[in-house]
């Protein structure tokens, strides 16, 4: 198995996870909209996953672009400036006395970010499988060595 | 105590009930639904993730364990025991709908929740284990054993998942809830084959040098299965009871408000008034009403009532029946679009599960998706209908003009099929499982999911072990139009059917049993 399907494969399963942070944030802040939660367990609990998602993220678009895998790498570049703009800027945790007045704004950004994910998701599947077939069907026209 | 006392305590009491009731009716939809929906959808994942994994396994068994067949023999397991191995899961299935779904009204939702779980792991664990004895049994009847237990674990999981999340639904979303518990099957589908593909491109290599290694693959593709099932284990075996069985059955106010507001406890930050209701004292009452035969018979010797489980029943029958015959046709569609399996074993193999993958994201996961977010606006009974009534006109459509079709235009067939997949699922086979969680008294309503769900088991097992007899009447797969025939004639009948079932949208589950202030 050639390494670009080996990350395919994991940008799969960290797609994956990604997609399910994303989704596990926007219930929290629905779930403070609700008044099911107060701003500072939300803003606890939210902040102890702001930080692996952008380094995971992150890890992503570098794997991608060391691989030459340019389209991949150039979808994920928007998010990774967007992260990098909040960290420059100090703005990347829920601040529990601002959150609610700021709270649409974050719900459409991890909507966005849900959206984005799921995309990435179903892209990563369809390249992976692609890489798979096209490999094997490569090696057994250029003769396999075994 | 004086009358005037007693009847204080009643009014009490039936106020505490509407209010715990209340509560959950309307709590609005937070974390706490999603997990509910996700521990219980684990079941129906690990349920799917199985079913498809055995498809794949057989194959790859074949490989294995008849490398040494001669001709057109092989590689492949022989038709009859691959037909038993696939169906002593559907089997174990009826077995355990009917016992869980008894039980659980029996003795509880909470004490049988985790129950059938824990014998999905263990039995899933034990199949990928399964080898051959030193005499009699090979390693597919090792392997039909464990599987035939873990169908018990499976079936069981139908009646208690569905009905622990209905009674846990807010009225509003109760159908997206259920339904997105029974959308987890689309999930477990792609799962598997993005399972499959993973470890069969990891074993590349071993496979192609030598054949007998696939023996790795299969058992770690069906071992892998349990991974979601553990960790929804916990979960589940931590639930409260569900407050309205507590209610009904066992008579406990008391004890049902208290759980309320430990379940959406963390979500409300203050409800004084039915802490002051829990605060008096009430003593909890004696009389508990179990489910016994003899209710079951009084209940159900009505009509009004009887029409409703036979309506349940026979539709979830008719579908199922013709559920398999969609499957039927899965190989020339593979072909169609490309990803028939030509080649080495490795190739074969991860085409089938490549193009599989491709199949169920085109047809079935958006049908179970799209009954998720329209149910609580269109009806169970609208949905059921569209569904059969499509399904009526495209098999019709299929079974008349199979070779035309096949031969005029392949993309045509592709499309009719993925119609009639998607149709399925935004269709009976989601209303099928959604309103027998609804329709029935509390006493009864998991007894009786259990029956429907057990006669939807029956009819696929008829299907699988009948039908499948049938296919190559006159030639290799040349039955198969008069097959698709006979399956729109089912769709027929479960259209009829289907006028017996009440609406349930919108109304709470004490409404639809006249239970509102009993």
């Amino acid at each position: 198995m050639s390494f670009t399907a080996l990350i395919y494969i994991l940008a799969l399963i960290m797609a994956g996870a990604l997609l399910f942070s994303a989704v596990y944030f926007v219930i929290m802040l629905t779930d403070l909209e609700c008044d099911y939660m107060n701003p500072i367990d939300l803003a606890n609990t939210l902040n102890k996953y702001v930080m692996p998602e952008m380094a995971a993220q992150l890890l992503m678009f570098v794997v991608f672009l060391l691989m030459g895998e340019w389209f991949s790498m150039i979808i994920n570049l928007p998010l990774v400036a967007w992260n990098v703009n909040k960290v420059v800027g100090n703005r990347q945790f829920y601040d529990a006395t601002e959150v609610f007045r700021t709270l649409s704004k974050h719900k459409r950004e991890n909507f966005v970010k849900v959206a984005f994910y799921l995309l990435c998701f179903f892209y990563y599947l369809y390249s992976m499988i692609i890489t798979l077939v096209n490999e094997s069907t490569e090696d057994v026209r250029a003769g396999s060595m075994h | 105590m004086t009358s005037t006392d007693n009847i204080l305590n009643q009014n009490e009491t039936l106020e505490i009930r509407r209010q715990a009731l209340a509560e959950i009716d309307h709590a609005k939809f937070g974390w706490f639904h999603v997990k509910t929906c996700l521990v219980a959808g684990a079941g129906f994942f690990t349920d799917s993730y199985d079913i498809f994994a055995i498809n794949l396994c057989s194959l790859i068994m074949g490989y294995v364990y008849y490398a040494d067949a001669q001709g057109s023999a092989a590689n492949t397991t022989p038709t009859k025991i691959d037909m038993w191995v696939k169906g002593s899961t559907q089997l174990g299935c009826i077995i355990g709908q009917f016992l869980f779904g008894y039980l659980s009204d029996r003795l509880g939702r909470k004490r049988m929740y985790g129950v059938e779980l824990i014998i999905i792991i263990v039995c899933t664990i034990g199949g990928s284990f399964a080898g051959n004895t030193a005499r009699g049994l090979s390693v597919y009847w090792v392997l039909f054993i464990w599987r035939l237990v873990l169908g018990i674990g499976i079936g069981g999981d139908y009646p208690v998942s569905a009905v622990i999340t209905s009674e846990f639904a807010t009225t509003k979303n109760r159908g997206a809830m259920v339904a997105a518990v029974f959308a987890m099957q689309g999930f477990g589908i792609v799962a598997a084959a993005i399972v499959a593909i993973i470890v069969l491109a990891c074993f590349r290599s071993a496979i192609d040098s030598d054949q007998l290694m696939l023996d790795y693959v299969w058992r770690i593709i069906m071992g892998l299965g349990v991974v979601p099932g553990i960790v929804a284990l916990y979960f589940r075996l931590t639930i409260p009871e569900t407050p309205r069985y507590t209610l009904d059955v066992e008579k406990n106010t008391h004890r049902a408000a208290q759980d309320v507001q430990n379940t959406l406890g963390k979500l409300k930050q203050e409800d004084s008034s039915s802490r002051v209701l829990l605060q008096s004292n009430l003593q909890p009452e004696v009389a508990v009403s179990k489910p016994t035969w003899t209710e079951f018979y009084h209940h159900f010797k009505h009509w009004r009532h009887f029409k409703v489980l036979m309506g349940t029943a026979v539709t979830w029958f008719a579908l199922d029946v013709a559920f398999y015959g969609i499957n039927l046709n899965s190989s020339i569609i593979l072909d169609a679009i490309g990803f028939a399996g030509n080649g080495s074993p490795y190739q074969k193999l991860l085409k089938n599960a490549g193009g599989n993958i491709i199949l169920n994201l085109l047809g079935t996961l958006p049908g179970y998706w799209v009954t998720v977010f329209t149910i609580d606006r269109l009806g169970r009974r609208t949905i059921q209908f569209i569904g059969f009534t499509v399904l009526l006109i495209l098999f019709c459509i299929l079974g008349f003009a199979y070779h035309k079709i096949l031969d005029k235009s392949v993309a045509g067939f592709v499309v009719l099929f993925t119609l009639a997949q998607f149709f399925q699922n935004f269709g009976p086979n989601a209303t099928t499982f959604i309103i027998p969680a609804e329709a029935f008294p509390t006493r009864f309503r998991s007894t009786c999911h259990g029956i429907s769900a057990a006669c939807g088991k029956i009819g696929a097992v008829v299907s699988q072990l009948g039908f499948f007899q049938l296919k190559d009447r006159g030639g290799k797969n040349e039955f198969i139009p008069e097959l698709i025939q006979i399956f729109a004639l089912f769709m027929l009948v479960g259209l009829i059917f289907t006028w017996f079932v009440p609406e349930t949208k919108g109304k709470s589950l004490e409404e639809l049993n006249d239970e509102a202030d009993r």
